[in-house]
């Protein structure tokens, strides 16, 4: 960007430049099969849509967390499922060589996925 | 010959400085620049001879700044709508014709952004506040957690964390929403024509941009002190004159 584009700034120069980069790099978000890299392109997507289904499961948990709707119970049911839940993600993005930042689309004008 | 347009204006604002620009524009940048007019409209464009044995042509990203820095040039002189880069046809004719069919289309924008210029505006958590306001958060968060996750099991210890993440995520995001709304009050003051991003990046608070009247710059440049006095914690930025890139999308027939 030219110098005399920028009419005002303030606060930290480095950490505007680094959140600038970081916009700069949304087309790595994006899935990019090819035919050498179908099988990890294409679990990229599967865990990608996983996890979001996963962050779902969890704020609505939350919200009934919230509304004190759960019992002592259902709140040790809800609290190894989720934990479970996690885990197993975990297990799947290690074997997959994936990591948080790689489940995250980029969907053009509408933002990140996740 | 390959002709490229830069960009449509509207051809009542051309006066006497009209080949000065034009002139200025193919020294600065070593091209050969033209205005190609058809009715109430004329269109920027440089010719170039068709290179031989060329079969492809590769884009760099040097071609695209230096698109852009032509049109950002015009529209230093001109309220322009500037062309995508790629806007290439093969004839005078095909400007006119380019004319002829989007008059009305570009006419409106050309009234819409009459004397006109856009701005960005983005503003930014900073990270150093952000690890002493997460630490604040967290002690509230957990005096305000319901009791059933304040229990001595481990998956009442991992709710907890989950329940402690969602807040600062909830409070995060309704602050969000009160500074933008704070901001599009104070805009609308300026002007009708803002644009919030509704998505943004994790680091964002607000990511707009303005079309505002020339005349307007001073209320513009006093509204973003007035921000930065608001939330001194923040990092804000305001850049531009830009063409009117976001303001002036049409679909071409």
């Amino acid at each position: 960007m030219e110098d005399d584009k920028i009419l005002f700034i303030a606060g930290s120069a480095d950490e505007i430049i680094e959140e600038m980069e970081k916009m700069k790099s949304v087309t790595q978000g994006r899935i990019n099969a090819t035919p050498e890299n179908v099988e990890s392109g294409l679990a990229k997507l599967v865990l990608t849509l996983i996890e979001l289904i996963r962050k779902l499961i969890e704020k609505q948990a939350m919200r009934r967390i919230e509304g004190n709707s759960l019992t002592e119970d259902q709140i040790e049911n809800l609290g190894e499922t989720l934990m479970k839940l996690e885990n197993k993600m975990e297990e799947l993005k290690k074997i997959f060589n994936l990591t948080d930042k790689d489940l995250n689309l980029n969907l053009g004008p509408l933002g990140d996925l996740l | 010959m390959s002709i490229i347009i830069y960009g449509i204006i509207d051809s009542r604002q051309i006066d006497d400085t009209l080949s000065d620009v034009v002139n200025m524009l193919s020294v600065e940048f070593d091209l050969d620049f033209n205005l190609i007019s058809h009715d109430k409209l004329s269109a920027i464009i440089s010719t170039e001879k068709e290179k031989t044995n060329k079969t492809t042509t590769v884009i760099s990203r040097d071609d695209v700044l230096l698109y852009a820095g032509i049109v950002d040039k015009i529209s230093r002189y001109y309220s322009v709508l500037p062309m995508r880069y790629g806007s290439v046809v093969s004839s005078y004719i095909d400007v006119q014709t380019l004319l002829k069919n989007n008059a009305i289309s570009f006419l409106q924008v050309l009234n819409k952004i009459l004397n006109k210029e856009e701005y960005s505006i983005k503003v930014l958590f900073s990270q150093q506040n952000q690890g002493n306001e997460n630490k604040e958060d967290e002690v509230e968060q957990f005096k305000s957690a319901p009791d059933t996750l304040k229990g001595n099991s481990i998956n009442q210890h991992y709710l907890l964390k989950k329940y402690r993440m969602h807040k600062i995520d909830e409070n995060r995001r309704l602050y969000i929403e009160k500074v933008q709304s704070l901001f599009l009050f104070d805009t609308k003051k300026i002007t009708e024509f803002v644009n919030i991003k509704k998505i943004l990046s994790p680091g964002f608070i607000i990511d707009a941009v303005l079309l505002i009247a020339k005349s307007s710059r001073p209320q513009l440049l006093s509204l973003v002190t007035h921000m930065q006095y608001l939330y001194p914690q923040h990092n804000v930025i305001l850049t531009g004159p830009w063409p009117a890139y976001y303001f002036a999308q049409i679909n071409i027939e």
